[in-house]
């Protein structure tokens, strides 16, 4: 009987394990949402590489005047925006133009920075509405991406798309500083050519992209009461409770450049191609990370994406000045992103009905966000107290100690493609 | 059942219509921005570009034609001593030119009295800058490219590069003390990110002789009501010098409040003073300060206040706007300061206003078209 099973088990497996060219049955739509999220990040990045210089030296005015305490409460809001947005999405079936509202509303904002006075605070609204708009696509895209795609290439088309995502976040500061080097004090010509990517992105995604036309859900109704009931599925219930854990262990990006910057004593300018740098190695093993996990399991590769960043922290952690930290830390933070960020999407994807789904991946969000709040608070206060290198010790030693309760919360059994 | 059915229309035409109309326009926003940009400063020195707002009446030789041009009065023809009380009789004036038609960015001068002449432009180009009564000085430079670096420029009297200084940020401030010996900087350090617009300060001393950094005011110990400010979200910015060069005033941050704190260099050591103060600036005889205080309210406002170190009497002046700078004193009684042109759209313009701190008489415009002054007082 036993072995029966596992020779049925072996079948089944070979069977439903896709062929060697996945990428081919990648969705178009998922490309085109790929190609709309590009143009938006080079948009966005464009903006965000200029904004700190245009403040100080344009402007004449002090940044520091805002804190980042505001961020905090711009974060619930945003949260519950978003939330509000696929719950929308969910029961109108309309997440294309949800997402298109998200977009829309970034676009103006790029716009409304050349309209804006020379006053820090226009354009910290500004900034702010910007991120409503990014919070109120996301999650009605990332649904359009998984009803769009095969179960068994759910990773591999989430893995397209962020992929083309990074690819834009590493051109849109290339992109600002050409205009600049031509155009000095040319800060309208950025927030106008930046307006012009958005709106191109917003083009492809209205153009391109439809709502899928199958009856999503089986007609399934989208109700409150259902929302609540997802409550009880089990899996989905693990994945929420899995990624709060994982947020809060996960120290924010900035801490762990600075952190890398102080070890390594890397001139502070070049401290943003740090940033190119993740967004370099995440647009590479993206695409190798989801096909590996369509392959090999989600949770497998999820797991081992931590484990990379338990390795980041401890480096930082524990490792002297060497030179090539400065390459070896980017690196495997884009394959931390690559196996994680994506492939939780798509592990949600699979889990939560269709006709929730807008609304459960808005609510992994939202606690991922948790745990984020948490684990800034957290790390300030063992920075703070003791030491950056205590502080990541403790973050590495946690994740490392929780990674095996995570998994299975994450499912394991659940983890193979043959169960999907 | 919502989505609308694939239009017969080809989407891929119409986004190469959009394609094309959007880059045709940007093109076409781009070649009309190119031509009225302001021209490069080699082409604003030439002796034909017309300065704006240049009076008609100016005579060739006050045409600056040249970048350094020898002009016959020089300040450090005549040394002081430093560490003599100061007369407080400004002789020159140094500042950054706003002016997008002639010379933006680059440091220029204006002698005293003749303040509605041409400024004489000088071949540095600085964000900030400051100098001292040798014309020595100090200047806050950004070199854009890719990736943007910033320097702390030391030069000499001739206005020849000394030293050169990396700094970790975008520069803010800088000042230096009396004899030109010591210099401070403050630059904004920022996490970069799609989410976190957030910034820190760093604040430095350098040593103008050596060229080298001296301290990072992170290291001193300040002290309040007795006890030692040792939070880790302390932030110092907007030095100002006092006039025997031991000690210097500035602002400490932390927890959302803004002190005033008087600093000893030598022991590294400071004290806070009163809460609410934001860039101070240490009068020339050093018995007043200047700065900007918040006030309550959403956004983000300061009022300039005066305070009376010996009285502690703090008075605010008679400027209605908000002022985010800090201030520089034309003499004893007289503080100047920027702001922008043109009140309701962004634009790289600033004037520098002027205000009798002892009296309630409004504001006035004292030059045009420009940013971070620095007056030569003797």
């Amino acid at each position: 009987m036993y072995r029966l099973d596992w020779l049925e088990q072996l079948k089944l497996k070979s069977a439903r394990v896709p062929e060697r060219m996945q990428v081919a049955g990648v969705h178009p739509a998922v490309w085109h949402l790929g190609f709309t999220s590009m143009l938006t990040d080079v948009s966005a990045e464009m903006v965000t590489s200029v904004l700190p210089a245009f403040l100080v030296l344009y402007l004449h005015v002090s940044p520091l005047a805002y804190g980042t305490v505001d961020g905090l409460y711009h974060g619930m809001a945003v949260a519950l925006l978003s939330i509000a947005g696929s719950i929308v999405a969910d029961r109108k079936r309309n997440y294309r133009e949800v997402a298109a509202a998200g977009y829309g509303l970034s676009a103006v904002c790029k716009l409304a920075l050349a309209a804006a006075g020379p006053a820090w605070g226009w354009v910290a609204t500004i900034t702010a509405i910007d991120r409503v708009g990014k919070g109120a696509r996301v999650a009605p895209r990332d649904s359009l991406i998984s009803l769009h795609s095969k179960r068994e290439l759910l990773a591999t088309s989430f893995a397209v798309h962020r992929s083309l995502d990074a690819c834009g976040s590493l051109l849109g500061p290339l992109a600002a500083f050409l205009i600049l080097s031509r155009l000095p004090n040319g800060y309208n010509a950025v927030w106008l050519t930046s307006f012009v990517f958005a709106l191109l992105g917003l083009a492809i995604l209205l153009l391109f992209v439809r709502n899928p036309e199958r009856e999503i859900g089986g007609g399934a109704v989208h109700s409150f009461r259902e929302m609540l009931a997802l409550r009880d599925n089990l899996p989905f219930r693990g994945i929420l409770a899995g990624s709060a854990i994982l947020g809060a262990l996960t120290v924010s990006d900035g801490f762990v450049y600075l952190s890398l910057q102080r070890a390594s004593g890397l001139a502070p300018t070049y401290f943003p191609l740090l940033f190119s740098a993740t967004s370099c190695g995440y647009m590479l093993f993206s695409l190798p990370a989801g096909m590996l996990a369509d392959r090999f399991g989600m949770v497998r590769v999820l797991l081992t994406g931590y484990a990379v960043l338990i390795a980041v922290y401890l480096v930082l952690a524990f490792a002297g000045p060497l030179p090539g930290l400065i390459i070896l830390i980017p690196a495997l933070m884009g394959l931390y992103y690559a196996g994680t960020e994506g492939i939780l999407r798509a592990l949600t994807s699979r889990v939560v009905p269709e006709h929730l789904r807008a609304s459960g991946l808005a609510a992994l969000t939202t606690m991922l966000g948790f745990g984020k709040l948490f684990s800034a608070l957290l790390f300030g206060y063992l920075w703070q107290t003791y030491h950056e290198r205590t502080a990541m010790a403790v973050f590495a030693i946690a994740l490392a100690c929780l990674l095996p309760f995570v998994w299975l919360l994450l499912g394991p059994r659940n983890d193979h493609p043959r169960s999907a | 059942m919502t989505t609308p059915a694939p239009r017969n229309s080809s989407p891929v035409l119409i986004f190469i219509i959009l394609c094309l109309v959007c880059f045709g326009g940007l093109g076409i926003y781009f070649y009309r921005a190119g031509r009225t940009a302001a021209p490069t400063p080699e082409a604003a020195q030439s002796p034909d570009a017309v300065p704006a707002g240049t009076p008609p009446e100016a005579t060739p030789t006050d045409k600056p034609s040249t970048p350094e041009p020898s002009s016959g009065a020089k300040p450090e023809d005549t040394p002081t001593t430093p560490g003599e009380p100061a007369t407080a009789t400004p002789r020159r004036i140094y500042f950054r030119s706003t002016n997008v038609e002639r010379g933006y960015g680059q440091m220029a001068y204006l002698d005293f009295p003749r303040l509605d002449a041409p400024p004489t432009l000088t071949s540095l180009s600085c964000e900030v800058l400051d100098v001292s009564l040798s014309g020595a000085g100090i200047c806050l430079v950004a070199t854009r490219g890719v990736l943007t670096r910033y320097d702390a420029i030391l030069f000499d009297a001739a206005r020849k590069t000394r030293h050169t200084i990396p700094l970790g940020g975008i520069p803010s401030r800088t000042r230096l003390n009396r004899d030109g010996t010591m210099a401070a900087t403050t630059v904004f350090l920022t996490g970069h990110g799609y989410d976190s617009v957030d910034f820190t300060t760093e604040t430095l001393l350098i040593d103008t002789r050596s060229g080298k950094p001296l301290v990072n005011l992170e290291e001193y110990v300040v002290s309040r009501g007795g006890k030692r400010i040792d939070a880790k979200d302390v932030n110092y910015w907007g030095v100002t010098f006092t006039p025997d060069g031991k000690g210097f005033y500035c602002t400490l941050s932390t927890n959302r409040q803004h002190f005033l704190v008087r600093a000893d260099i030598a022991a590294k050591t400071g004290v806070t003073l009163r809460d609410n103060v934001e860039c101070p600036s240490l009068s020339p005889n050093g018995k007043r300060v200047v700065y900007k205080k918040r006030i309550p309210g959403n956004r983000v406002a300061w009022r300039l206040h005066i305070l009376d170190l010996a009285t502690n009497v703090e008075t605010p002046l008679p400027e209605t706007r908000s002022v985010d700078d800090q201030l520089e004193w034309l003499d004893d009684g007289h503080v100047l300061y920027s702001l922008p042109e043109n009140a309701s759209t962004p634009s790289p313009g600033t004037d520098v206003w002027k205000i009798d701190v002892d009296q309630a008489s409004p504001p006035a415009k004292f030059l045009p078209k420009a940013y971070s002054p620095s007056v030569i007082r003797q």
